[in-house]
C-alpha cells in the first residue's frame, strides 16, 4: 500500500504552510484559529484542553464496532497495525467505553505489543445505571486497557450521571484521572447536556458534530467555549454515510485550500476547525482509512470563509 | 440502531465458542435425535422427556451462549439471554411439570409445516450461513446456537397436541426472538441471509 503521506514535511511545505498562516492571519481568517491551534513538532495540529492547557493532537480515534473483534486473534493483530499506524503518525486521543463489547481488550492487547505509544490519551467512559458500580467498571476497564489511570473519564451517555460525577471529580482530586467530562451522540439529549455543561464543572464533553450534524454549534460549542470545555466530536462521518453519500463526487477544486486531498480530510478538517472542538475521533477498521484519517492531523485548517464554502459545496451535491 | 459488532466478528465468535465449549455438540446432537425420536414415536412418557430436552437447550443458549459468551461482544446479550431462560422456565412449566404438550408429528397441515421447521432448522439454515460465511467453524447448530434453536422449538411446538392458549404463550418469545433476528441479520448484511446466530 502506498504511503500518501511524506513521513516528514520537507522545507517546501513548511513555508507554504508558514505562508498559509500568514495570509490567513492576514485576512482576518486567523482568530478562529489563534488561540486553538499551536502546530507542535512545527506541523502537526494540535488544539488545547482549555482547563490546563495541555495541547492533544485533533485527530483522535474511536473504537465503536471497529475493535469489537473479540477473541480473533488474526483481527486482533491487525486492529494492534491500525493502532501502530495511529501513534506513528502522530494520534493521542483514543476513546473507548464497556459499551463496546471487547473493544478495550483488543485495545489492551495492541497497546502491549506497540513500543511507541507515549502520546496515548486514554478516554474512556462509565456506563451503568448504579452509581455504586461505576468505580468497579472503571477499574475493569483500566485492567482491559492495561494503564495505570485514564487520562480522561466520561459519563456515557449521560447515564446517571449527578451520581458518576461526584465519583469522578473524586477520582480527578485522587489522581486516579486527569479529566473529566460527559457523552452524548447522535444530536440526542443536547438540552440536558447544556444544563450540565452550565452547572457542573467539567474538562470534556462529547457530542456528534459533522459537516451535516451541526446542531451543537448553535448553542453547546459557544458555550463550551465560554465555559472553558474542550470538545471531542464523535460519529465524523455518520458512520460511513458521508462517505456512502459523497464520496463519489469530486472533490471542489479549491479542496486544497481548505487543507484536504481526499473526503477523509475534507470531513475531518471542517470538524476541526471549528474553535470550540478540540479533537474528532474516527473509527476505522482500515489501514488505508487510519492513513487517510491521520493526514487531517497535517497542514492547514479552513478558515470561517471556507468553512462556509465547505457546506455550500455539499449542499450542491 | 447500531449492532457493536459486525458480521465477521459475529462468525469468528460463534466459531471460538464451539472451540470453547467442544464436545458438547456430540451431546447436542444426540438429543436432538432424541427430541425428534420422541416425536414421531409419541409416547405419553416421552412427552416430558422432550420438554426437559427442549429446555435445557434454551438454558444452554441463554445463559452459555447469550450471557457467558456473547455479552463480551455484545451489550444485549444479557437481555437474550434473559428471555430464552424464561422460555426454557415456560417449557418446563407446560410440558415438564403439567404435561400440558403432546409432541407427535402427524400427516397434516400443522405437521407438514412442523416438518417444514424442522428442516430448515436442522439442514437449511445451517447450511446457508455456512455458505454465506465461507466456513463451518461457525456452524450453527440446534440445541447450542439461538436461531436453530428457536426454529426445532417451534417446529415442535406446531406438531404438538395442546389447548391452543398454551401453544400461543409458548410461540410468543420465539416468534418475537426471530423477528429480532431478521432485523440483526438485515443490519449486518443487508441480506436475509444471514441472521443472528
Amino acid at each position: 500500500m502506498q504511503d500518501d503521506r511524506p513521513s516528514s514535511p520537507g522545507r517546501r511545505q513548511f513555508l507554504g504552510d508558514l505562508a498559509g498562516l500568514s495570509a490567513l492571519a492576514l485576512t482576518g481568517g486567523f482568530p478562529a484559529l489563534a488561540q486553538a491551534v499551536k502546530p507542535a513538532n512545527g506541523f502537526m495540529l494540535t488544539k488545547a484542553i482549555p482547563s490546563t492547557g495541555e495541547q492533544i493532537p485533533v485527530i483522535g480515534m474511536g473504537t465503536w464496532i471497529t475493535f469489537n473483534v473479540g477473541e480473533d486473534r488474526a483481527l486482533r493483530d491487525h486492529r494492534t497495525e491500525i493502532l501502530r499506524i495511529f501513534f506513528e503518525r502522530g494520534g493521542g486521543v483514543i476513546d473507548c467505553s464497556p459499551m463496546y463489547g471487547s473493544s478495550a481488550d483488543v485495545l489492551g492487547y495492541g497497546l502491549k505489543r506497540i513500543e511507541n505509544t507515549q502520546n496515548l490519551f486514554s478516554a474512556s467512559k462509565v456506563w451503568t445505571w448504579l452509581t455504586a458500580n461505576g468505580p468497579d467498571q472503571m477499574e475493569e476497564q483500566r485492567r482491559r486497557w492495561g494503564v495505570e489511570r485514564f487520562d480522561l473519564m466520561q459519563v456515557h451517555n449521560l447515564l446517571s450521571w449527578e451520581g458518576h460525577l461526584k465519583t469522578l471529580r473524586e477520582d480527578k482530586e485522587q489522581g486516579k484521572i486527569r479529566y473529566l467530562g460527559v457523552t452524548t451522540s447522535h444530536g440526542r439529549r443536547h438540552q440536558e447536556l447544556e444544563r450540565i455543561m452550565r452547572s457542573e464543572p467539567l474538562d470534556f464533553v462529547q457530542l456528534t458534530y459533522n459537516i451535516l450534524d451541526r446542531q451543537a454549534e448553535d448553542r453547546l460549542l459557544p458555550l463550551a467555549r465560554e465555559r472553558g470545555i474542550a470538545v471531542i466530536a464523535n460519529r465524523p462521518y455518520r458512520q460511513k454515510a458521508l462517505f456512502h453519500r459523497f464520496q463519489h463526487h469530486p472533490l471542489p477544486d479549491w479542496a486544497g485550500e481548505a487543507g484536504a486531498r481526499n473526503w477523509a480530510e475534507f470531513f475531518l478538517k471542517f470538524i476541526v476547525s471549528h474553535p470550540a472542538i478540540t479533537c474528532a475521533i474516527p473509527a476505522t477498521s482500515q489501514i488505508p482509512h487510519i492513513k487517510e484519517n491521520m493526514g487531517a492531523l497535517y497542514g492547514h485548517l479552513p478558515d470561517q470563509n471556507m468553512r462556509r464554502r465547505m457546506i455550500e459545496y455539499l449542499e450542491s451535491l | 440502531m447500531e449492532l457493536p459488532y459486525t458480521a465477521e466478528v459475529l462468525a469468528s465468535f460463534v466459531a471460538h465458542y464451539h472451540a470453547a465449549i467442544w464436545p458438547v455438540q456430540i451431546i447436542a446432537v444426540f438429543l436432538v435425535l432424541a427430541a425428534l425420536y420422541g416425536a414421531f414415536r409419541p409416547n405419553p412418557a416421552r412427552d416430558r422427556l422432550i420438554g426437559l430436552i427442549l429446555s435445557t437447550f434454551w438454558v444452554w443458549t441463554g445463559y452459555v451462549f447469550y450471557i457467558r459468551e456473547f455479552s463480551s461482544i455484545s451489550f444485549l446479550a444479557p437481555v437474550y439471554g434473559g428471555f430464552f431462560l424464561v422460555q426454557a422456565a415456560l417449557i418446563v412449566g407446560f410440558s415438564v411439570i403439567r404435561h400440558d404438550l403432546q409432541f407427535r408429528y402427524t400427516k397434516d397441515g400443522k405437521g407438514r409445516v412442523g416438518l417444514a421447521c424442522l428442516v430448515l432448522a436442522l439442514i437449511v439454515y445451517p447450511l446457508a450461513v455456512g455458505i454465506f460465511e465461507e466456513q463451518w467453524a461457525s456452524l450453527r447448530l440446534v440445541g447450542i446456537t439461538p436461531i436453530p434453536t428457536v426454529l426445532f422449538t417451534l417446529a415442535l411446538l406446531l406438531m404438538a397436541d395442546a389447548r391452543l392458549f398454551r401453544k400461543l404463550i409458548l410461540t410468543v418469545i420465539p416468534l418475537l426472538f426471530l423477528l429480532s433476528a431478521l432485523i440483526t441479520g438485515l443490519m449486518l448484511t443487508g441480506s436475509p441471509i444471514q441472521f443472528l446466530a
